[in-house]
């Protein structure tokens, strides 16, 4: 599985998708495959909200290192 | 004081008691009255049992010692002093503060030199904790680095957060209730890096901690310094230049909650934000994930409004071109209609004329058709007739010849039949049934049978002649 993009580039990767949209720069060929991939953005960006994955064992192995 | 004669050594001299009662009536004498003093608190020493407090006050320059000497503040009037002390300035008389005293000198033979500090002139140190929170900025500002943490750009959600606080605080347990039990399920990580928050200790406290979180930096997008609780006490650390410092060179944001409403201290001043209460601090956090949240729905109502929109637009298109379509088509399907019309009624017009003339050909060879056959019939029937009187002449022919041959035949086969030889008078000599052609056939003594015309004998064989 590749590995997920960073948010703060997912969000960003959205809004340009939005904004190409907006301009209506594109044509509905584009537009099916935009909107696909703007929803796979959406998901990680949603994600984001929800999830964490920190671990306070890593964190104190950093520090008493 | 009078000086004695001591007979073995000969020399005058005083008892030690004598001298440190000269010396008491001298101080007294000299200092008459309490004095305004300024020094600093080098040890509090205060001893909250007796009540009695005995800082140790100095003066220093550039870390020297100048002067340094005892006090004492009685039980009695300590807590007039601290409690106005506290009230003016929000901090306890403690460890490191510059004070203004008003005190007295005395001397005491058993106890020595000392001051008895009788009063404390809060405002003066307001206004040196103030010349210290100035002089803070100046020296951040003048190593341009008051800015430093303001101008740092977090993540757009502070999600690991690490927090310097103290885990019994209301603030902590406020802070974190906020941000736990969040009606949007945003998910917070947070860890805890407990820390003394007010007081000469708090300095030390908070700056080890942050050097603790530094190394774990990557595991963080923000560290808060929340307190709350103690009311606008025991701020005056976080004007502290190297606290102040710390916060301001930290690599991560640092938001600061230490819940008091009067001017910012200096850590707040640098930190990348002041909340002023942890409550709010858990609220601001709370709004970046809003604002996220926010951009991503409006993001995603624009796509689906926008992508609508094109879809529509691109249905009406179709829907026009349909429209043209269907128009040129109807259009093209009449002329070619009427011209189909036109084409079929020439046809018609046309085929019937082929028919016709088809007919009347076809007519011809019906006609053509049933009269040969009937010609041909009757030719046929003709050579049939010939042919069969042809035969019956040549059968007749035949038979003619055949009969003529037929009866000379039979007069062959007549002439031929033995009976008619044996009529000329022959006969036929058989021998065992054979008839006897050779006599070699035969031997003397031989029965032979005779054959005549009528009737025949048997003979016997006398002699052979042979040929």
């Amino acid at each position: 599985m590749k590995k997920e993009i960073p948010y703060t580039q997912a969000i960003e990767e959205l809004e340009e998708i939005v904004s190409s949209i907006e301009n209506e720069d594109v044509n509905v060929d584009e537009l099916s495959v935009k909107v696909k991939r703007a929803a796979e953005l959406i998901k990680i960006c949603k994600n984001k909200l929800h999830n964490t994955e920190e671990e306070v064992v890593s964190i104190l192995k950093d520090i008493n290192s | 004081m009078s000086e004695k004669i001591n007979k073995e050594s000969s020399k005058k001299h005083f008892s030690l008691l004598e001298l440190t009662k000269s010396i008491e009536s001298v101080i007294k004498k000299t200092y008459t009255r309490s004095y305004w003093v300024k020094a600093e608190i080098a040890k509090l020493n205060y001893y909250p049992k007796s009540g009695h407090c005995y800082p140790d006050l100095v003066e220093k320059e550039n870390g020297v010692v100048l002067a340094q000497i005892r006090a004492t503040i009685w039980a009695g009037q300590f807590n007039e002093i601290n409690n106005k002390f506290l009230s003016v300035t929000k901090e306890p008389l403690s460890d490191g503060m510059t004070v203004l005293i008003r005190t007295s000198v005395s001397y005491h033979p058993v106890y020595g030199l000392g001051l008895h500090i009788n009063d404390i002139e809060p405002s003066f140190t307001l206004g040196e904790m103030a010349k210290e929170k100035l002089v803070s900025i100046e020296k951040l500002q003048l190593n341009g680095i008051f800015n430093n943490n303001k101008q740092l750009k977090p993540d757009l959600l502070m999600q690991r957060i690490a927090v310097i606080s103290v885990e019994t605080s209301k603030g902590y347990h406020d802070f974190t209730k906020i941000i736990n039990e969040n009606d949007w399920g945003y998910e917070f990580f947070h860890m805890l890096f407990p820390a003394l928050l007010q007081g000469e200790g708090a300095i030390s406290s908070i700056t080890e901690q942050l050097n603790q979180i530094k190394k774990a930096q990557k595991y963080f997008d923000v560290v808060l310094i929340i307190r709350g609780g103690g009311g606008d006490v025991g701020l005056s650390s976080y004007d502290n230049y190297k606290l102040a410092k710390a916060v301001a060179l930290f690599p991560l944001p640092i938001i600061t909650g230490i819940g008091h409403a009067t001017n910012e201290t200096v850590v707040e001043l640098v930190a990348y934000k002041n909340k002023i209460t942890p409550t709010d601090v858990g609220y601001y956090l709370i709004q970046r994930f809003h604002n996220f949240s926010a951009r991503i729905q409006n993001a995603q109502n624009t796509l689906v409004n926008k992508s609508k929109q094109i879809t529509n637009n691109e249905k009406l298109n179709l829907k026009n071109i349909g429209v043209v379509l269907k128009n040129g088509s109807d259009a093209l399907i009449y002329n070619n209609r009427l011209k189909f019309t036109s084409t079929a009624h020439s046809f018609n017009r046309v085929s019937v004329s082929f028919i016709q003339s088809q007919k009347l050909s076809f007519a011809s060879l019906t006609s053509a058709l049933s009269y040969k056959p009937k010609l041909l019939i009757s030719q046929q029937e003709k050579q049939v007739q010939q042919l069969e009187k042809q035969l019956l002449t040549s059968v007749k022919t035949n038979m003619q010849s055949s009969n003529t041959r037929i009866s000379s035949l039979s007069d062959k086969l007549r002439l031929l039949n033995p009976q008619n030889i044996l009529k000329r008078g022959y006969s036929i000599t058989s021998h065992k049934g054979t008839m006897v052609l050779n006599t070699n056939e035969l031997k003397v003594d031989d029965i032979v049978e005779t054959q005549t015309y009528k009737g025949s004998f048997t003979s016997k064989v006398q002699s052979v002649n042979k040929k």
